[in-house]
């Protein structure tokens, strides 16, 4: 499992780091022209402007998988992010929630959400003639549980980040310094991964995990957040600097109402704070 | 992993609550709203207790402001 990258860095590019980039541009280079699968986040943003930068527009392409899994607030940042720097973008739905061994969540669910995307946008590099495609996994992302590695593996999808060595926080100074706004945003993996392992996934599910989020945005919880989805019950997950604040009874009791406005029933927060995977622990999933 | 023997482990820490046990997620009920700041104060040995009972997660219920006893769950 992932630890959190907190705080997020700041600090200054190392010699290091700044070979790493001219690393990852001479890969870029050699490729020639390239498809990324691009949602919007800190690491496919980094690489979409890098992509660019090196193969420019012809031979570069940014593609937006859309379904009820991927945050809208994550799609409106994509979007922002392709119209400031002039990334071509085009988008794609994909209908992972439709396949039942998707949609019954086994631990390896991100497998078939993976398998889904990749299987809709290799189709579309071979079409356009596109040398490679990529996805935005970074070295730190390796030791996470993350079947969804596996499909792209199977689909001879490229991880040029992690090829290089490039990790979240060197990432994240990299963006800074190409001006990159969410530089500093926190990560955002799909809803689903609100929902323990062997609860279903649905659409409506989905939905009042996103509203919860949204509600809780709005009452001015930020940093790292999550909603967890626990059937009646939402368990929340405030960022370590944020939670003692958020404990205080008046404070939780809006905690409560901006979550119950989204549907749930009962609203407890989780003591330890954030932590990346959790449910992973809850489940007993560990990476291997 | 028993949320009876982690309640009555809060219990004796002075956080009046009751435990609900999903798994190893346990969710804490607090008495009243006095109880709920006490299990906020007391946060980390809470979770101390928590991990020694076998439980992977604690979160505390938040209660209406309405109402000063949660009501219990039990699976």
């Amino acid at each position: 499992m992932s630890t959190e990258v907190s705080p997020r860095s700041s600090g200054a590019v190392t010699a290091a780091t700044e070979e790493k980039e001219r690393a990852l541009m001479a890969w870029l280079r050699a490729r020639g022209s390239a498809l990324l699968g691009f949602s919007g986040g800190v690491d496919s943003a980094y690489l979409a402007i890098v992509a660019l930068d090196v193969l420019g527009a012809n031979r570069f392409l940014g593609v937006i998988g859309r379904s009820a899994s991927y945050p809208e607030e994550q799609w409106r940042e994509a979007r922002a992010v392709a119209d400031r720097f002039g990334i071509p973008v085009i988008e794609l739905d994909t209908e992972e929630l439709r396949d039942p061994r998707y949609a019954a969540n086994p631990t390896n669910r991100c497998y078939f959400c993976k398998a889904e995307l990749w299987g809709r946008l290799v189709p579309v590099a071979q079409e356009r003639g596109f040398a490679a495609v990529l996805d935005g996994t970074n070295a730190d992302d390796r030791s996470d549980y993350r079947p969804g590695a596996a499909a792209a593996l199977e689909l001879e999808v490229e991880s040029p980040l992690a090829a290089v060595g490039l990790t979240k926080d060197e990432i994240r100074q990299l963006s800074r310094r190409r001006g990159l706004s969410g530089w500093d945003r926190p990560a955002s993996p799909c809803l689903s991964s609100r929902i323990p392992y062997g609860t279903a996934v649905t659409t409506d599910r989905l939905r009042s995990i996103e509203a919860a989020e949204r509600a809780l945005r709005a009452i001015g919880v930020t940093g790292d957040m999550r909603v967890r989805y626990h059937d009646d019950l939402a368990r929340v997950e405030l960022s370590r600097t944020e939670i003692d604040a958020w404990l205080d009874l008046d404070a939780s009791r809006r905690i409560r109402d901006a979550v119950i406005s989204a549907g749930f029933t009962r609203v407890a927060i989780d003591l330890a704070g954030f932590r990346s995977g959790s449910l992973n622990v809850l489940s007993g999933v560990t990476a291997g | 992993m028993s949320a009876a023997t982690l309640e009555a482990a809060l219990r004796e820490l002075g956080v009046r609550c009751t435990v609900e046990g999903r798994d190893r997620l346990a969710v804490l009920v607090a008495d009243d709203a006095d109880a709920s700041r006490d299990a906020a104060r007391m946060r980390n040995d809470t979770l101390r207790l928590m991990r020694a009972h076998g439980f992977t997660n604690l979160a505390l219920e938040v209660a209406a402001a309405s109402a000063d006893h949660a009501p219990l769950h039990r699976d």
